[in-house]
């Protein structure tokens, strides 16, 4: 394995381990009976855990089973209803952040809580704690130092943040945490925002943390790194414990029937089947030049690719190097100043949202709840979106309601929404539930052209399943496929063919065999040959 | 698990209703304590300035009919601003559009030479629909600006409004100046450009009163929005696109097209209004006329929640609220600006208590009786 030189100190790095070994007590902290409600809903059930001093704890669950919940209450920005928190064996009152700085807890958000205007410095000193009434620039910055140095870091403290690569942002994230001299440190899907590449440095930059004598929790749903990493595994699901295990005790295989519950479920999926060849034409981008429309946006660059009948193209790539422009583009909502874009093989001029439907092109949008559905209408409304202008299901102009509940019920079953009520406000249903409208709107009129933005985000193990299968189902009955998402391992799974997108251009179309090694290099924009080599020489 | 869900939406149904009663309930309660409050404090009779807020607003047929009188235009206007705001256009522009629609139906009224030659039935749904239309056309300006130059409507109508207002002012002091010269003020209507009253065409339904069939043109109204937003597929549209904007664009509605449409259904309702009040009540278009019904149909509509039955009864509370004071300042002799204070409070304390944390509070109590049983019934 290639060491890039961040690796190679850190494993150099001799760490002072001070761990207090408390024999009689090991653990650090412990977490009793805490129950949550929201509202209506129970999201955390009588939920104990024990973190142990010096371990790596995951705490493992699908979406929704209460481990952002359960880190909230230990960083004090939610309060539970029941239960109670120990630390070093006595009983902590979590008001709030403060008071958890206090117990020595620090957190790493998965969405960093960094302001982006401000240089690191800034965000730095925001973090810390003000005692007196001027801010102590100077021992703010030589403590950092410290940290950096023991890690082996090099944090541009001038730089603003926005300027910064994710990777980097995460390290001024966790430089705050241990500001506070955290002894526990929470890292809330940390892997999430990262290139495969990334993970590793941060994998490595844990056990660190681990080995100095510091204790961390590691949340995430993502089964290979937890058994990659961790020393021990608390299950949730649905808010239940459902499961406190030591890593070297377990496999992957009965961790995840633990975090879905249910032996039966197909959570594996189908192996990749590579190399389809097209029917027929599907839809082609040409030479597409897309010119920046804001300061945030990326530039779409010399976009050529080409989808056949019958095949799943995938776009992969680290998020924010041109996915939304990309999505954009191909609905119609982005001009481009050059370039083609061909449907059937006939060129499309004009293409506009409304249009959409009359070319056979579905959409999936990446974001569900912002573009895929109307909160405050029905779930049976959800369903509805694009019924409503056919003409079949009207009559003198005025609906025909009969007709569209007929046809609401129909498609909640064939899709398997899980509702008793199709009246309720789709807001009362899960995020697996949500997607499978989407879906249900966007496959249910066999469409020519799926554009698939990030179809499973957010979902869990099971429902991402079914989504893979009904995009697999749609490519076998013949549907060009552009599936969008910034998750290697979906990419992988479903793609006849992978385009890297890399600072909105595309940096090369590859297989899906290639090695997730080089795939990684490529994503982080490295060129194929480069790449290449660097996997070679490893 | 079916049967927890559906008694636990039942239970929400109820609360929510019950939250809805008790929140009006509240809301009079607590503006007529502030009510009292005011009227003590400047040294007025509370009694019999309550008395006569009733007595005016109900007391008799005569009085409810004019109570209808003055709701008839808020209502009309009131669903034209519910139009627009259920799709999230803002249209601020209720009041320009009005008196635009006054102008037209003045105008036709006035100069076409058919005027007397056509009856009132053929005649009126002619001019009843030319101020309708100049309500829409002049909406219509701030709908384009917004789609085709993303002008937010909220200043565009808002600018309209002083645009119809001088022009207003330019044609009543200059083209349609009455021609006997005594005030600025346009020619009063022929008798043949008059909505009848009821009680002149029902004589055994309707007792005596200023009720003219500009009521019954409002309630239709009520009917046609009705029918419009919750069975038709513009009405979908016009919901969806309020709901999300980015999800109706990418279901492949055109979000342009339907911001038009409701602007153009607002514009057209709010022109109605003007026409029905002309033709109806007022007769002639005086100088300085500002009945100000464009801006009072915002409140009317969100007290109304944005649905076509609940602009009804806010428009119908509204009317009698201000005729109610109108007699209360002349039989108890409190002061006019009292009267619309009092008003404002009434609205005010309406629209604080719609606050939907009270909807939530009674389902969690409902939830805490239940969750035992739920939790058991759920394993």
């Amino acid at each position: 394995m290639a060491r890039t030189p961040l690796l190679r100190a850190v494993r150099v790095y001799n760490l002072n381990v001070s761990s207090p070994l408390d024999v009689e007590n090991p653990d650090l902290l412990s977490v009793r009976s805490v129950t949550k409600f929201y509202g209506k809903n129970c999201v955390l059930d009588n939920v104990s855990f024990t973190l142990k001093r010096g371990e790596i704890h995951a705490l493992l669950g699908e979406n929704g089973a209460g481990k952002t919940t359960l880190m909230n209450v230990l960083r004090g920005l939610t309060q539970p209803n029941s239960g109670q928190i120990i630390i070093d064996g006595a009983p902590v009152q979590i008001k709030t952040p403060l008071d958890s700085s206090r117990s020595g807890i620090g957190m790493v958000h998965q969405h960093f809580l960094l302001v982006p205007a401000f240089t690191v410095e800034e965000n730095l000193i925001l973090a810390g704690q003000q005692h007196g009434f001027l801010i102590d620039q100077r021992s703010i910055k030589a403590k950092a130092d410290q940290i950096c140095t023991k890690l082996a870091w090099n944090i541009p403290y001038t730089s603003r943040v926005s300027d910064l690569t994710v990777g980097v942002q995460q390290r001024v994230e966790i430089l705050k945490a241990l500001l506070g001299d955290a002894r526990i440190v929470l890292f809330d899907e940390p892997t999430a925002v990262l290139t495969p590449n990334e993970v590793d440095d941060l994998l490595v930059v844990l056990r660190a943390l681990r080995d100095e004598g510091r204790s961390l929790v590691f949340v995430s749903h993502k089964l290979g790194e937890v058994m990659a990493l961790c020393d021990r595994v608390t299950v949730l699901r649905r808010g239940h414990v459902v499961g406190q295990v030591a890593v070297s005790d377990t496999s992957p295989a009965d961790l995840a029937r633990r975090m879905v519950g249910d032996d039966s479920a197909e959570l594996l999926d189908e192996e990749m089947s590579v190399g389809t060849t097209p029917r027929g034409p599907g839809i082609s981008v040409s030479r597409i030049e897309a010119p920046r429309t804001g300061k945030d946006d990326v530039a779409l660059r010399d976009v050529t690719f080409d989808v056949g009948a019958g095949q799943i193209l995938g776009v992969a790539g680290v998020d924010g190097n041109g996915q939304e422009e990309l999505f954009e583009l191909l609905v119609g909502l982005r001009k481009y100043s050059s370039g083609t874009i061909s449907v059937a093989g006939a060129a499309v001029t004009n293409l506009r949202p409304s249009s959409l439907t009359q070319l056979g092109i579905a959409v999936i949008p990446p974001d569900r709840q912002r573009q895929g559905l109307a909160l405050s209408m029905s779930i049976r409304d959800n369903l509805l979106f694009d019924e409503i202008g056919d003409k079949r299901n009207r009559r003198l102009g005025i609906l025909a309601n009969r007709r569209l509940d007929k046809l609401a019920l129909q498609l909640r079953d064939e899709f398997d929404v899980r509702t008793p009520d199709i009246s309720l406000p789709v807001s009362s249903l899960s995020g697996g539930n949500q997607q499978k409208i989407v879906i249900a709107r966007a496959l249910s009129k066999k469409p020519a052209i799926v554009l698939a933005a990030s179809p499973t985000r957010g979902l869990d193990v099971a429902a991402a399943a079914y989504v893979h299968a009904k995009l697999r189902k749609c490519r076998d009955d013949g549907a060009a496929i552009i599936l969008i998402s910034t998750e290697l391992d979906e990419v992988t799974a479903l793609a006849d063919k992978i385009a890297i997108l890399y600072e909105g251009r595309i940096a090369a179309i590859v297989t899906p065999k290639m090695s997730r090694k080089q795939l990684g290099l490529l994503m982080g924009g490295k060129s194929l040959q480069e790449s290449g080599k660097m996997v070679e020489g490893s | 698990m079916t049967k927890v869900g559906r008694s636990s939406a039942f239970f929400s149904v109820a609360a929510a209703f019950a939250g809805a009663i008790g929140r009006v309930i509240a809301a009079l309660v607590l503006s007529a304590i502030v009510s009292i409050l005011l009227i003590q404090g400047v040294g007025g009779n509370v009694p019999l300035a309550l008395s006569s807020l009733w007595d005016g607003a109900f007391g008799s047929p005569y009085k409810l009919g004019n109570t209808l009188v003055a709701s008839t235009p808020l209502l009309l206007t009131g669903l034209g601003v519910a139009i627009a705001f259920r799709c999230q256009m803002w249209n601020i522009g209720g009041e320009g559009q009005f008196l635009v629609g006054c102008l037209a139906c003045s105008a036709l009224a006035v100069n076409c030479p058919l005027t007397n030659k056509l009856g009132l039935p053929l005649l009126m749904p002619i001019i009843l629909a030319a101020s309708a239309a100049a309500g829409a056309a002049w909406a219509s300006i701030a709908a384009f600006l917004k789609t085709w130059r993303a002008v937010p409507e909220v200043i565009s109508t808002i600018m309209l409004n002083s645009i119809a207002v001088e022009l207003l002012s330019y044609l009543v002091n200059g083209p349609m100046e009455r021609s006997d010269h005594s005030q600025p003020a346009t020619e009063m209507l022929q008798p043949a450009a008059t909505l009848p009253y009821l009680y002149q065409l029902f004589p055994k339904l309707f007792a005596p009163s200023p009720l003219h069939v500009g009521f019954i043109i409002a309630l239709v109204m009520v009917g046609v929005v009705y029918v419009l937003i919750a069975m038709t597929p513009s009405g979908f549209a016009m919901k969806l696109v309020g709901a999300n904007m980015d999800a109706a664009r990418l279901s492949g509605v055109a979000v342009n097209r339907v911001l038009i449409t409701s602007m153009l259904w607002s514009g057209a309702l709010c022109g109605l209004a003007g026409g029905v009040e002309l033709t109806g009540r007022v007769g002639f278009i005086p100088e300085g006329y500002l009945p100000g019904y464009g801006y009072q149909a915002i409140a009317v509509a969100l007290l109304g929640r944005l649905s076509p039955i609940g602009v009804l009864l806010s428009a119908l509370f509204i009317g009698a609220l201000s005729v109610g004071c109108q007699n209360m300042e002349r039989t108890a002799g409190i002061a006019h600006e009292m009267g619309l204070m009092i008003q404002a409070v009434a609205l005010l304390a309406l629209l604080a208590t719609q606050w939907t944390g009270w909807s939530n509070v009674l389902p969690e109590l409902l939830r805490r009786f239940s969750a035992n049983n739920a939790a058991i019934e759920h394993q």
